[in-house]
């Protein structure tokens, strides 16, 4: 089952996922509040592009070998956007250094979407038509390291504009805003672990490979070989055996030449 | 179609653009200086954008028509390709373009009239007839609804009578080619498989049967050169069907 990992920044943004997904404390002696349930992990970074990559790196770290998607979760502010809406990031900007990125949908987006800059420190001045926060950019950059870009992404919802500025903002208040989009949040972990989905099978190749290193000894050029059949096979039939019609073949060049006659002869493609 | 719209500040004033913008007013656009900010990024994965491609508008500048691979044309000495697109709305699980980039996504470039400044240099420097191939990086007619680029194209090699353009195609988007007149230098031509190859491994492109069709009434339209085709096919006349191996 594919892990889906949640980042907030605050605690009061983590209250209501906790709650709706039933996660428990894990790690109390570490750097990041860290909790979990069978499929999920949730990490509470504290505020800030530092602490924001600090906590992904040290939750990758702590679950090296379960990989998934990542979601931030949180609030910002906008300058024209009304308070509770919620916006998808599609463009991040840390305003530290201008560098720019970009989150990839791989899926329709289940609510509008927004250019989003990360401050340093809280300010009333809002950019143009974007959103301002002080994470999404690291969250982006650093979540992009681990996973491809199409899972991590990064669901803001609008705490402050400049007729209700950010100083008014109290802890009932972003608990509430984030428990009304849990649905959302819901909808969008649905999306990112059909597309973890399709992540792991692709995945899948090296063990492939392993597996017909175990079998034959190949050399060092035949196993770009069969790392290039492989990857052809991958496309056309994922989820059949390369090897299933090779059962008496004893050597590495025969399986190269059984298994490209099966890539080459359409009479004995597997389709 | 597109749930996103990425477009070069360069040419988001392009009329172009604009004419696109205006076709998917709900799609959100997001601006970027460059293209390669947005596509071909080494964090993408081709096969997840394939689920959802966006389609990015950008400006190519350089190397807009360029001479084609050995074994590429279909007579003449002087083949040229080029390419408005990058991607194809299909998922042939064969081609090269599957795992050529990192991206999925659909790069048009909207600076039609460079291209066809480009072309015309090729003509003026080409000691034979010339061929201009298009639908190299990309499917001719896949998107033809949206880029408006054939009849832009067949517009000018209309007024230039001894270069050959070449459409590549398994689309059977050929409206476009039927509200108008032949051009005797345009050749249409359909790739075609096998049925059961075809459906094992051609995701997204229309059926053959359909592909048949398409060609039997772009060759009353639009095509005017003939070549060696096959007997079941020469029914459909004039356009040129290309048969390519899958595997």
């Amino acid at each position: 089952m594919t892990m889906i990992y949640l980042h907030v920044a605050l605690p009061a943004e983590a209250r209501p996922l906790l709650d709706y997904y039933r996660l428990r404390a894990l790690d109390s002696d570490g750097p990041f509040r860290l909790y979990a349930n069978g499929e999920m992990r949730l990490v509470v970074s504290g505020i800030g592009k530092m602490a924001t990559a600090a906590a992904i790196a040290y939750t990758q770290a702590q679950f090296a070998g379960e990989k998934g998607p990542w979601l931030n979760v949180g609030i910002a502010g906008h300058a024209s956007a009304r308070i509770a809406t919620p916006l998808l990031v599609h463009k991040a900007i840390d305003q530290a250094n201008e560098r720019v990125y970009y989150p990839v949908f791989a899926f329709t987006p289940p609510c509008a979407s927004t250019c989003i800059y990360s401050v340093d420190r809280p300010t009333d001045s809002y950019p143009q038509d974007a959103a301002c926060d002080m994470e999404a950019s690291a969250f982006i950059e650093t979540a992009q390291r681990f996973v491809p870009a199409e899972l991590a992404h990064s669901l803001k919802v609008v705490s402050d504009n400049p007729h209700s500025p950010w100083q008014a903002i109290n802890r009932e208040q972003v608990v509430a805003w984030i428990g009304d989009q849990l649905p959302l949040v819901d909808a969008l972990r649905e999306h990112l672990s059909s597309l973890a989905a399709t992540w792991d099978r692709q995945c899948e190749l090296p063990a492939l490979f392993l597996q017909s290193l175990e079998r034959w000894h190949f050399s060092a050029s035949q196993q770009h070989r069969l790392q290039r059949l492989l990857a052809q096979w991958q496309a056309i039939a994922p989820r059949e055996d390369p090897w299933n019609e090779c059962g008496n073949i004893q050597r590495a060049s025969a399986a190269l030449e059984a298994l490209e006659a099966r890539l080459g002869d359409p009479a004995r493609a597997p389709f | 179609m597109f749930d996103l719209i990425y477009a070069e500040e360069e040419v988001l004033d392009h009329p172009r653009t604009q004419s696109i913008r205006a076709r998917f007013a709900d799609a959100q656009l997001v601006p970027c200086k460059r293209y390669g900010e947005v596509f071909n990024r080494s964090a993408q994965n081709f096969r997840l954008q394939k689920q959802r491609p966006a389609l990015v508008l950008a400006h190519k500048s350089g190397h807009l028509a360029l001479p084609t691979p050995p074994g590429y044309g279909i007579g003449s000495q002087s083949n040229y390709y080029f390419s408005h697109m990058l991607n194809c709305l299909y998922d042939c699980r064969y081609c090269f373009l599957q795992g050529m980039y990192r991206s999925a996504y659909m790069v048009l470039f909207v600076n039609y009239e460079d291209f066809q400044e480009e072309i015309d240099a090729r003509i003026a420097a080409s000691a034979d007839t010339p061929y201009f191939f298009s639908g190299y990086d990309c499917d001719s007619l896949a998107l033809e609804g949206i880029t408006d680029f054939t009849s832009y194209f067949l517009d000018f090699f209309a007024e230039r009578p001894d270069a050959f353009f070449e459409l590549r195609t398994k689309s059977i988007r050929t409206r476009s080619l039927l509200q108008r007149k032949a051009l005797k230098n345009c050749v249409v031509a359909f790739s075609l498989s096998p049925d059961p190859i075809a459906k094992a491994l051609e995701h997204g492109a229309p059926p053959v049967a359909r592909r048949l069709c398409a060609g039997g009434r772009a060759r009353d339209a639009v095509a005017g050169h003939a070549r060696a085709l096959p007997r079941s096919a020469r029914r459909i006349g004039r356009a040129r069907l290309a048969y390519w191996p899958a595997l």
